[in-house]
Formats: structure tokens, sequence, C-alpha cells
């Protein structure tokens, strides 16, 4: 088990630098650059600043001083003060001397802001977005999976029937209108909950809502329909032929087989979550991280789109990892290879 | 299992129940805004790229001089007095003395004056203005407007392209309030240039100190009417009231105890409005129809002139676009008024001309009826006819493709579908729509810009020159469309060798029916109005450009 | 019933072939056989839209724009006619109302499911297929294959799919317009055209979604290839494509099937995601998910804009979902005898 973690953690950092190459070659293929503005900037400024960026240099050179600055660690003599923690995201002082900081993991500063890096992009907004994913698969599991266990014992029944009517009615209807709907209606009409921002109990209702509930519909489709096959598996039918309680039987032995593919689901969406959603921050104005995703694309913002996506990338194998983990806690029939 | 179902509900239907009624409490003395969204790019005055980090800037940095919204006047910005040498060259300000630089203490909560090493307080002096002009001017600053300033300031374009050191620089403090700049040519729209956001002075010790960054909060050294007390990155920016500035015509002392600046989306903006929220905030247009029909919201409704215009451009050596007469017959044939109505629900005047009237020295409707192009299908059909004789096409049928680039966003879009229609019923020509995203459509416009594209501009300052020769000069860097008028060039250079405001305001009448008539090389389409709402309790003025005197404004409790 | 003669029930059911066996069991499910002839009757729809709509796509008449029939006028309560002191322009040409330009919101709708049925059917079908070869065999190979498959699924997982879209079609739309008659760049460009620009959302979706198929194939193959009546078959000497085809893909297109019906509405709005940030179908051209997005700005003044395009998609959504679980059951043999 630890050997195969370990095996898979090697892994990912390949899987990293894959994506990180096909990354760099692709945006740097797209017309344009962090400083092409609606009124162009004359030639020799434009150098200035492509100079002071290290962007006149070859695209290899680029990417490797990019991967170096990012991986190699370095230990710097000095304070720790809010300046020098932005150049970069990881800072500790060493234990043996106050004077030393170890420093790790530098992505660059962000060519669309003259004082953040993508450092503090991370330090600063990832978290909140990370609180919003949270909640929202939550939230998305609160409902979609009860949802979902009730549709496939309650079959073609009314629990049934209005179970996956609000599941089919949650995925179809596009968080882009869903979310100014609920803030019309429920921020300004009846004047329930605040609008928009992020901080206090009562503004995080309804982004969590609007994020969790298109992604419970999900949750709950693919646990009824994971339900209904488990159901007729001989192991249930023995389980009841034993005598075994119905809810012995749904949640010993339905339940935990029936989870396997819901947790293939719930794994990378909580990877996608945890990093935010550029229409749900857009429209509830959460100063999270997934507008940066979108808007670094379009403003060719090169060190924030490598950031946002290694990030991502990153969650996503370890979710990936982690399911598998999970398959053989469910399922301990399967082996690792 | 239903009870456990009927938990859940419980639950959701508390946790609600629980939130209810905790809206924001709101603070009278604070106004509330909206400021797009997302992070502004820079409040460094020589950072500073778009209208949002300049209308920011402006109210911590205030510019040597500023125009009256009203007046049309220059007023003194942080001088007392200002005087143009005989050869219209050197300009002299006289500096009100002892401004003192400011910060917001988190501490005390109030706005403290800055001390330097010596326990002195530090005073604005003109040393701070020669440093705000050398950095802007610097090439390793990268000052977006450098090359607006440059040519105003002796050596300027030199220092700028890295081609000097800069110690011949005309710019001096002859004493420490006194401050002079020398340009080698002299132009009557000197002073607004004086004024730009990156010629403003800067705290060269704090620049040094906390390098890029010195605009943080805990760093940030102002002088203006307002100071900055948070930045929360992403979210919103409060400025609170400096009590320290003196006031002057141009920056009076603010009346607002606090400013919030939050980055929300238009929609958003809107709604929070609606909600209370917000004091005041421009609308998209197709909001109009159903604020005029409020009863309340209608009564909160203001369209105001804008300073922006928006046109069309032709690539001049592109077929078919090289032909005059085509190019007259696509102006021709659009109906600017109906543009006006349909797309713009009438937050906006159909424009005959680039400038647009609220600009200084424009040709106006009122003075200037018969200036300019306007819908007409008879001539459009006629100078279409004409054109495609010369080019000796039998219909139109044999004209190259034609394609329109725009950048894509849902304003453009409309407005390209609005066009495609336009051209289709009155000229029969189909165009196609390409939309870009906006970096694509900015690095392409520069090489090779399409047949037709989209141009809105809105001035750097309030001058016609800034319309019309920074744009369309020959070779100019903006010019997309590759216009080269040598008549055009002349009426242009003479206005702006020009000091009489008089021959000025004629020779860029001529200039604008040069281009837009004789030439047809641009379309004008239609000039900008701003829909804007405002809770009845706040008392604010309309500038038409974004920078807006926010230091006058004020809310009263109701 | 011991295991040995279940198999061999197995066997002779499969003799008169499984597949058609499902097709019957599909004719009798009622919900599914609605479902089918919904999506059947949108398509007929699409197909004829030239015929059927009252107006073309992009017909506009610009003195009519954000007109309502009076019966929409009725139904929201706020959008009042003018003369009645509102401020909408009542025409009754429009059975669903107007647009910003004054076209027909019901042609829209019926020409924009042509774009629409493409992303619904096109996307999935790739993912569909992509997905099931690949995790199929990676979980039944194994080891050193499985392990590969894993970690290319992994690098594609890691990209995510709308940024890849983004990206490609920045990329693409750049590359047309640079593009000279007569290449593969400008032939690639016209098609591209003709489908209002969306061929880089199918191919990103393509390129992009097979994971999530796959790892669900995977893990299922995983946790069946354990199960008695797989040892038994092979046992009984079935061979592997046999194994594959009659044992494993029955299981695993059901739970498959009911993820790509769920995805239909995610690539939908991947569309009016892409509508929303600007880089949507080419106008005119209409679809759903732009025409929603579009709407979507409107939703406090002209509300029918967004309500009429996502209901027909909600319908469709419905139908695909009833059609979706009707082949599920259809599909899964163990479900015999229980409907």
């Amino acid at each position: 088990m630890t050997k195969f973690i370990v095996r898979r953690l090697s892994w990912m950092i390949l899987v990293l630098l894959v994506v990180s190459i096909i990354t760099f070659i692709f945006m740097h293929a797209v017309p344009g650059g962090p400083f092409t503005l609606e009124r162009p900037l004359p030639p020799a400024t434009l150098e200035q600043l492509q100079i002071r960026y290290g962007l006149h240099l070859s695209l290899p050179e680029q990417y490797i001083n990019y991967m170096t600055n990012l991986i190699v660690p370095v230990v710097t003599r000095g304070r720790l003060d809010p300046a020098s923690r932005s150049d970069y995201l990881i800072n500790f002082p060493l234990p043996f001397s106050d004077e030393l900081v170890f420093r790790w993991m530098d992505f660059g500063p962000s060519y669309k802001s003259t004082t953040r890096t993508v450092n503090d992009i991370f330090r600063e907004n990832l978290p909140l977005s990370a609180q919003l994913g949270l909640q929202a698969s939550i939230f998305a599991i609160a409902l979609g999976l009860p949802l979902g266990v009730i549709a496939a014992l309650r079959r073609n029944t009314f629990y049934d029937y209005f179970g996956m009517g609000i599941a089919i009615f949650g995925v179809s209807i596009p968080v882009i209108i869903s979310a100014p709907i609920l803030q019309y209606v429920i921020g300004v009409q009846l004047g329930w909950l605040p609008l928009s921002g992020w901080g206090k109990p009562s503004q995080m209702i309804l982004p969590v809502v609007t994020l969790g509930f298109s992604q419970s519909a999900v949750i709950a489709r693919v646990t009824r329909a994971s339900m209904l096959q488990v159901l007729n598996e001989d192991f249930v039918r023995t389980a009841h032929a034993k005598g075994l309680r119905e809810r012995q039987v749904v949640v010993g032995h339905v339940l935990k087989n029936a989870l396997i593919p819901v947790v293939t689901v719930i794994g990378p969406m909580l990877a996608f979550l945890i990093t935010g959603s550029f229409i749900v921050e857009t429209i509830f104005a959460i100063p999270g991280m997934g507008r940066f995703f979108v808007v670094s694309l379009f403003g060719r913002d090169y060190s924030v789109i490598m950031g946002s996506i290694l990030l991502l990338a990153t969650l996503v194998v370890l979710a990936n990892t982690l399911v598998d983990v999970a398959y053989a806690w469910l399922d301990p029939r399967i082996r690792y290879y | 299992m239903h009870s456990k179902n009927l938990w859940y509900v419980t639950l959701i239907v508390l946790l609600i129940a629980l939130t209810t009624g905790l809206t924001q409490a709101q603070d009278d003395a604070t106004i509330q805004l909206s400021g797009g969204p997302g992070d502004p790019q820079s409040i460094d005055p020589q950072q500073g790229i778009n209208m949002r980090d300049w209308y920011l800037l402006n109210l911590l940095f205030p510019g040597l001089v500023s125009l009256d919204e009203e007046s049309n006047q220059l007023e003194p910005g942080f001088v007392s007095s200002w005087e143009v040498s005989e050869d219209g060259l050197t300009t002299t300000f006289h500096l009100l003395e002892g401004i003192p630089w400011v910060r917001y203490n988190a501490e005390t909560g109030e706005v403290e004056q800055v001390m330097d090493d010596m326990g002195n307080p530090r005073i604005v002096t003109a040393h701070d203005v020669v440093y705000g002009f050398r950095r802007a001017l610097h090439p390793e600053t990268g000052t977006f407007s450098a090359f607006m300033l440059a040519p105003l300031v002796a050596g300027g374009e030199a220092f700028n392209a890295g081609e000097s050191d800069g110690s011949d620089l005309g710019v001096q403090a002859i004493d420490d309030f006194t401050f002079s700049v020398t340009a080698p040519i002299s132009v009557g729209y000197a002073l607004p240039l004086y004024s730009l956001m990156s010629a403003r002075p800067s705290p060269a010790w704090a620049i040094e100190e906390f390098g890029n960054r010195w605009i943080e909060p805990e760093n940030i050294q102002t002088f203006g009417p307002y100071a900055l007390k948070d930045w929360v990155h992403e979210d919103s920016m409060t400025f609170v009231r400096n009590p320290h500035w003196p006031g002057s015509d141009g920056y009076a002392q603010a009346r607002a105890a606090e400013i919030v600046f939050r980055f929300l989306d238009q929609g958003v903006s809107l709604r929070e409005y609606e909600a209370g929220n917000l004091d005041t905030v421009s609308v998209p247009t197709d909001q109009i129809p159903r604020l005029k029909a409020d009863p309340e919201l209608s009564q909160e409704l203001t369209l105001s002139p804008g300073a922006c215009s928006f046109v069309l451009g032709f690539h001049t050596n592109k077929a078919p676009f090289d032909n005059v007469h085509i190019r007259r017959a696509f102006s021709y044939a659009i109906d600017r008024e109906l543009f006006v109505d349909t797309v713009l629900q009438g937050a906006g005047i159909p424009a005959r001309w680039i400038t647009p009237p609220s600009i200084y020295l424009a040709p106006t409707p009122e003075t200037d009826p018969d200036v300019g192009i306007a819908y007409d299908p008879m001539k459009a059909d006629e100078e279409l006819a004409a054109g495609l004789d010369s080019l000796g096409l039998a219909s139109v049928d044999e004209l190259p493709p034609i394609t329109v680039y725009f950048r894509d966003s849902e304003n453009e879009n409309t407005r390209a579908q609005f066009f495609q229609v336009i051209w289709e019923d009155e000229l029969g020509i189909r165009v196609e729509l390409a939309p870009q995203d906006v970096t694509t459509y900015w690095s392409r416009a520069i090489e090779d810009a399409g047949p037709i594209h989209f141009a809105g501009w809105c001035p750097d300052y309030n001058d016609a020159n800034n319309f019309l020769r920074d744009q369309y000069l020959s070779g100019g860097q903006y010019n997309y469309g590759k216009y080269a008028s040598a008549a055009f060039d002349d009426l242009v250079n003479a206005a702006q060798a020009e000091s009489d405001a008089d021959t000025r305001r004629e020779l860029y009448r001529q200039a604008e029916n040069q281009i837009v008539v004789d030439d047809a090389a641009i379309v004008p389409i239609s000039w900008g109005v701003v829909p804007t709402l405002t809770k009845l309790n706040l008392t604010r003025t309309f500038v038409p450009s974004s920078l807006q005197a926010f230091w006058k404004w004020e809310k009263t409790s109701e | 019933m011991d295991q040995t003669d279940q198999i061999k029930g197995l066997e002779v059911h499969q003799e008169r072939s499984l597949w058609w066996d499902a097709l019957v069991r599909l004719s009798r499910n009622r919900a599914a056989v609605t479902g089918a002839i919904i999506i059947l009757v949108i398509l007929i729809a699409a197909v004829f839209a030239p015929m059927i709509a009252p107006k073309g796509f992009d017909e506009a008449n610009l003195r009519a724009p954000f007109a309502i029939p009076l019966w929409i006028s009725r139904v929201f309560p706020n959008l009042k006619p003018m003369e009645e002191g509102g401020y909408t322009l009542i025409n009754n040409e429009y059975p669903l109302g107007a647009d910003k330009l004054g076209r027909d919101v019901f042609s829209r709708i019926l020409y924009g499911a042509r774009v629409s049925l493409l992303v619904a059917f096109i996307g999935p079908t790739v993912a569909l297929i992509l997905g099931t070869i690949i995790g199929v065999t990676s979980g039944f190979l194994g080891g050193g294959v499985d392990n590969a498959i894993m970690r290319i699924a992994d690098v594609m997982y890691a990209f995510p799919t709308l940024l890849f879209i983004i990206l490609m079609l920045v990329y693409f739309r750049n590359s047309f317009r640079e593009s000279s008659p007569g290449t593969f760049i400008f032939a690639l460009g016209r098609l591209d055209a003709s489908i209002g620009g969306l061929l880089f959302v199918f191919i990103g979706i393509g390129i992009t979604s097979w994971m999530g198929n796959g790892r669900l194939a995977r893990g299922q193959v995983l946790s069946i290839r354990q199960t008695e009546y797989i040892a038994a078959a092979r046992a009984l000497g079935a061979s592997t494509p046999r194994i594959l085809f009659r044992h494993v893909m029955p299981n695993i297109l059901g739970p498959m099937i009911i993820a790509e019906t769920l995805a239909i509405p995610a690539y939908i709005s991947y569309e009016a995601f892409l509508s929303f940030i600007g880089l949507g179908v080419l106008p005119p051209t209409p679809s759903w998910g732009g025409m929603i997005a579009e709407g979507a700005q409107y939703i406090q003044n002209y509300p029918y804009l967004t309500v009429f395009p996502a209901l027909a998609l909600f319908i469709v959504m419905f139908a695909f979902n009833f059609l979706g679980d009707g082949l599920r059951d259809a599909l899964d043999p163990r479900m015999r005898g229980v409907d």
C-alpha cells in the first residue's frame, strides 16, 4: 500500500512535467503576449519590459528558468518580511539560526499586477476558492448521495421520480443562469441574503448552493445507477436471505459496493471545485482563484497560466491517487499492480 | 430512510433561516461604488495602464492642473499658478507650499504625515515632480503613456528610447516649490499632457525602500484628497479622506469620509445597487427601458455625456476598401439613429464625425451642422455604383469576401450583427463575422487589421488632438487602417503647432471632414452617453471621462 | 441454481442475441420510449428547421428589438406593454418573442437545436467510444499497459477540458485568419465556420473527456474481473474478446450511459460558458448554450430570452435521461425479469 502510494506520487512528478511542457508550448503558440494592450506599447518600452521579465530569451531558456525557480529550493539570509515572502510560496525560518530562511517554489510574477506574484495569488486567493469548493462538495454529497440512494431503493416510485427530477433539473440549468436568478430573487427581491462577497456565513450560502446543487445532481444520478446495479448482485440476495435487516444490507453491503463509481466521480470533482469556478466567483464577486484560470488565458499572463494549470494538475493527480486507494478500501478484491 | 430524508430538509431550512436577515449594515459616511471585476493593474502613477487605474490613483496623486467638467477651463491641481514662456516652450509651475506626504496608520485609524529620517514631515516638492517625470520617461519603468509625454519634454524621446542618460531632460526643480518643464515644440495641449497620470509626483524614498510593493496599503505614501486605507486584492479598495490635503480649485478637499470600490462585474453591480448596497452604478444599455418604466429607478437614472467615441475603420490598402467610393457607400449605408435606438437603447448620440462634442475644440452639432457624414441610402447606392464601376465589376457579388474582425464580447457581438444586417439590407453585401479573443485581436490589429475593424477611443487628455492626430496621422501606431492622407496630416500638424483656439477648432473641423467624408477612411457611428443610476441621497458630479471628481461627492442621510 | 447453471443459462440467452433482447426490453419501458420520441421529434425539427421555422434565424427586424407577443407579457408580470406603463414592445408575429435585433426566438431555438444536438451527440459518443475501448483494455490487460494508459489519462485529466478548448479555439481561430485558400488549415476553417465555429469544441471534448469513462470502465472491469462468474467463464474456456463483449460490456455500459447522459448538459454548458467568456458559436448562428449565456444578462429585464432556450434544454435533458435509464436497464443482464 505505502509502496503503491509512493510509486504513484513519483509518477505524479513526471505527469506534472509533461503537463508543464504542453501548457508552456501551447500558451506561447497563441498570438499576443502579456504586454499586448489595446494601446500598443512603444517598441523600446516593450523591449525593456520583456528584458525585465526574461521574456526576451528563447523559449527553452524561459522554460528552464521557470522550472528552476520553481523546483530549486534556496536558503536566504535576512528577515522574513511581506515583500520577500511574496517571492516564494514556501518560506520558513530555519530552526538553528534566526537569520536563515528556507524558501521553495517561486511561481513567478503576475504580469497583470505590478505588486503581486503568483505566490501571493496562491496564498491569498486560493484558500477562498478552497473554502467555497469544499463547502460546495459537502453540500453536493450531502444532497446527492441520499437522493440517489433513496431513488434506487424506492425505484419507480414517487421518491425516485421526484429525486431524479431534481437531479435532472440541477444538472440541466447552467450555473450561468442559476447564479444570477438566485442572486436576483433571493438577494434583491426577497432581500434574504447578501448578494456577493465572501467571508460571512450568510454570504456563503448562495454560491455554495449554486455550485453544490449542480454537482449534487451528478452524484445522485451516479449513486442511483450504481446502487441499482449492486442491489441485484447475488451477495445482496444472499444477505437478504440470511435474514439481515434492510438497513444492515443497504449500509453494510450495498452502499459500500455502490460507492466505487461515485468515488470515481467525486475525486476529480473535488479537485476542480477547490481550485474555483470562474462563473460562480465572477457573479458572486468572490476573490478566489477560479477567475485567474480564464482571465490569465485571455491576458496571456504566462506565469499565472502555468501556475494555475500546474496547481489543478497536482490536485487532480492527487485526487485520482486517493480514488485508487478508496477503491481498495471499498473493494478488497482489487489488487494493486 | 424517511426520517433521514426529513433530517436533511430540516437542516437546510434551518441553515437558511439562521442566516436570514444578516445583510450588511451600511455606513452613512461611506460611499459604496463598483470598480469593475478583478484587481486594478497598478495604482503606481507610472505603472497604471487602464482607466480604472487612473481614476483610482487620481484620488491619491493629483496632477499639476485639472480640467473642470463644467467650465472646460484648466484649474490648478497641487500648484498655485503657472506661466508659459514667450516662445511657448517652457512652462513654470509654482507648487502649493507645505502639502504633506501622508499614509494611513491602521493602528490609530488616522491618516498621518510621513516623517523623513530626521523626523521632519515630508513635503511635496518640485524634486518629487521631477522624479515623477523622470521615472515616467525612464525606459526601464515601462510606463505605458510615456510615448505621449516624451515628445513634449526636451530630450524626452531620446531618453525614453534608451538613447541618452537623461541628463539633458527638460524638467527642472528651480527651487523646492518651483518646477519647470521645457518642450522641444510648442503645442496647444501641453498643459493637459503635463497632467497625465504618469507625470505625477511620486515618493522616491518609498519606491526605493519597498520596490514593487510600495503601493500596498502598508507602504504607500500619497498626498491627494484621499489616502489608501485598505486593498483586499481582487475584492475591494477603501479610500479614506486625507485631512492634510489643503484643497485646490482642481482638487477640492474631500467631502465623504470614505469611498469603497468593490471589484464587481457589471451585472452584479446593478443587482447590488437594486438591493441598496451601492450608491451609484453605471448600467448596461439594455436595462434602460426597464429603468425608465420603473417609477422609482427612473428617478435615479441619469444619461450623461461620455468622452468616448465608437467608429469603424477600413483598411485603406485592402480590397475592396482601397476604393474610396466603396468606403463611402459602406459609411452612408449606416443608419446611426437606428443604431443608437436599437443597439444602444438610446444611450448614445449618432456621430457624424470622430471627436465627441464634449472634447475640447471638437466640432459640435449646434455650431457645425454641415460637418461630417450621415445616413443617406441614395448616396450609398450612388457611391456603390461608382465604386463598382471604377473597379470594373458588374455586381456586388464580384466583390472579394469581406470579413469583419472584432473582440468577442456581448456588446461587440451585437454591434457586428447589426452592421451585418444593415449592409445586407442597404447594399446587398453580406459580410462575414469573425470574433476573436481580445489579446489576439489587439496583437493582430497592429500588423494586420482586418478590412473593417471596430475602434473605440477614449481620450487620454481632453483635446481634439488626441482623437485625430494621435490616432490617424500617417504611420501612427494606432492607425490600424494604414490611413495615409497628406491633406489630413497637414491639417492636424498645423493645428498641433497653432496656439489660437479658434484657428485650431477650424483646422480640426476641416480634418474631420477630410477623414470621414472626403477620404471616408473612418466611419463615425456614435458618441458615448453613460447611463448611471444614483441613489437620491448621493450628491455627485458627472465628468464625461471616467476620471470622476470623487472628492466632490457627498452622501447625506435621509 | 449453482454457478455453472447460471453461466450456461447466460450462454443460451446470448445465442438469441443479447442486443436484440436489450432492444425488446427497451421498447417495453414507457419512459424510455417517451424520451426517444421526444428526441426524435426535436431531431426532426432541427433537420427540417428551414421548413418549420416561421422566420430565418438571422432575419432581423431592427425596429422591433425585444418585442414580445401579448401572452408573454401576461405570463411575466414585469413585462408590461408600453401602453400599460411598462416597457415592452408588443408584436404578436413572434410566438416566443424577439431578441435584441428583432430576431424570432422560436425560430432561433429550432435552428439552435442543430448545434446543440450536435454537441449533445458528438461529445458523448466520442467520449464513450474512446473511453470504453481504452478503459476496458487498460483494466483487463492490467500491468504495464494499464499503468501506461492510466498515466496518459492522468496527463490528459490534469488538463482542464475548458482551458484546453479555450487554448485550441484561440489558436485555431487565429490560424484560420492567417491561412490562404487551398491549404488544409483553410479547409478546416471553412468546415469550422459551417458548424458555427464549434469544430474545436468537439475535438476538445473528444480529446479531454474519454478519461472519465476510461476510469469508470477500468474501475468496473477491475471490480467485476474478480467476480465469480468471470472466473467461471474463464474456467469454461471463454476467450478474452468473448468475455469482454459478453460479460464485461453489458456490465459497464449501464453506468457509462448514465455518466454520458449526465455529461450532455455539461457539454452544452461548456458551450454556454464559452459564449459567456466570449468564445462561443460564431454569430449569427444560434445555439441553446449561446442563447442561454446571452440571455443571462437580460434576466432582470427580458427573462423570456433565457427561459425558453433553457426550457428546451430541460426537455431534451429529461428525454435523454429517461432514454439513458431505459438503455441502462435494458443492457443490464441482471435486470432481466425484474421489470
